[in-house]
């Protein structure tokens, strides 16, 4: 079966494409632009991987994360931030909740995205 | 004149231009990072092959991207210095090993030019009162520019030194050189002495600003200490002993 990622980021031009790239890649993807949808999707849809932004409407990146941890549903989903090159301390504060990685969206390409998804999959046993 | 010192309507200025500049910058950074994936997403075929010719200008086009990304975050940089947002923390840090850490990667480009890169210290490492990243950022900066500057076969030496109560880093290239009347407007952010360097090297005119700023912030400083047109020149970092 498909693996999941729910991919959480206001930028419909960037969910676009990763979408794209991840699907080809063979996962299942689910999208959210705003924090409130992403974190009723995260207990939704139950993904085995999300993709955070940070700058969020509705709710930021940070405090959503906070939301997940503090609900048993959505506590052990693995999360990788999505970052902008001036957000070290939302990042930093991201780790301290348990993120597993953060990837800078500027530094990114689709393929960057999805190679380092694939690899946290394997080395997690979901792959 | 320190901020306090200047007149109120100057400040405002000053504060205006800074709100100005880290609005753009976050502003362009986002379409800038959706250019450069949809472009990224034609170069990998994802969209359907294209011939050669268009994979050709969609990777001009991508590297032009590119630029302007790095050029948006170095304002960006520009912006938290000047606002006061870069925070510095002083650790004690062995200069000799993470300058030997730094050259290794430069060791690659270096190569490809058919450069030298060298470099002369004491047996002994020495150490200094800095903060980590600053001093990665302002050596792969100084070192990045030496680099571009120095033509094809020329040669790069880093000599690190104690002087007094400072570590010394000289940055020795075999570049164009700059006139001695410009050197002291190099540290001048988008300043007219480098343009012609820039658009030859396709620099982004606010590297060695940074530079000094982020040494001045470390109580060390950057300066320009040796150049001739034709012959080179030599960079000079200093910062404090721990």
């Amino acid at each position: 079966m498909a693996k999941k990622i729910l991919l959480i980021d206001d930028d419909v031009s960037l969910t676009e494409v990763y979408s794209q790239k991840l699907k080809a890649k063979g996962y299942e993807v689910v999208v959210s632009h705003d924090g409130l949808d992403g974190l009723q999707k995260a207990a939704s849809e139950k993904p085995d991987l999300v993709l955070l932004d940070i700058r969020l409407p509705k709710l930021d990146g940070v405090m959503l994360f906070r939301k997940m941890n503090a609900d048993q549903v959505t506590a052990k989903i693995p999360v990788i931030l999505l970052t902008n090159v001036d957000e070290e301390d939302a990042v930093v504060e991201c780790f301290k909740l348990g993120a597993i990685d953060y990837l800078i969206k500027s530094e990114m390409t689709p393929e960057k995205v999805s190679h380092k998804v694939a690899k946290f999959l394997s080395e997690s046993g979901a792959e | 004149m320190f901020e306090k010192d200047k007149p109120q309507s100057e400040r405002n200025l000053e504060n205006e231009k800074q709100e100005f500049l880290a609005i753009i910058s976050h502003e362009l950074r986002t379409p800038l990072t959706d250019i450069k994936n949809y472009l990224s997403m034609i170069l990998e075929g994802e969209v359907g092959s294209v011939s050669d010719e268009v994979k050709e200008y969609v990777a001009q086009a991508y590297t032009a991207n590119d630029y302007l990304i790095n050029l948006v975050g170095r304002l960006s940089r520009v912006a938290k210095i000047r606002s006061g947002q870069i925070k510095i923390k002083l650790d004690r840090v062995n200069l000799s090993g993470e300058i030997k850490m730094i050259l290794n990667d430069f060791k690659v480009p270096a190569f490809d030019k058919g450069q030298s890169l060298k470099y002369v210290m004491p047996e002994k490492d020495i150490f200094v009162k800095a903060d980590y990243d600053s001093v990665w950022e302002i050596m792969i900066n100084l070192l990045s520019n030496a680099i571009k500057f120095t033509p094809k076969g020329g040669a790069i030496i880093v000599v690190l030194r104690e002087e007094s109560t400072k570590a010394i880093v000289d940055i020795k290239d075999n570049g164009p050189g700059i006139d001695i009347k410009d050197k002291g407007r190099v540290f001048e952010m988008f300043n007219k002495v480098v343009s012609d360097r820039i658009k030859e090297t396709k620099g982004s005119g606010i590297g060695l600003y940074l530079s000094r700023k982020l040494a001045q912030m470390q109580n060390g400083d950057l300066s320009l200490s040796y150049s001739e047109p034709r012959v080179g020149s030599v960079f000079t970092l200093s910062l404090p002993l721990d």
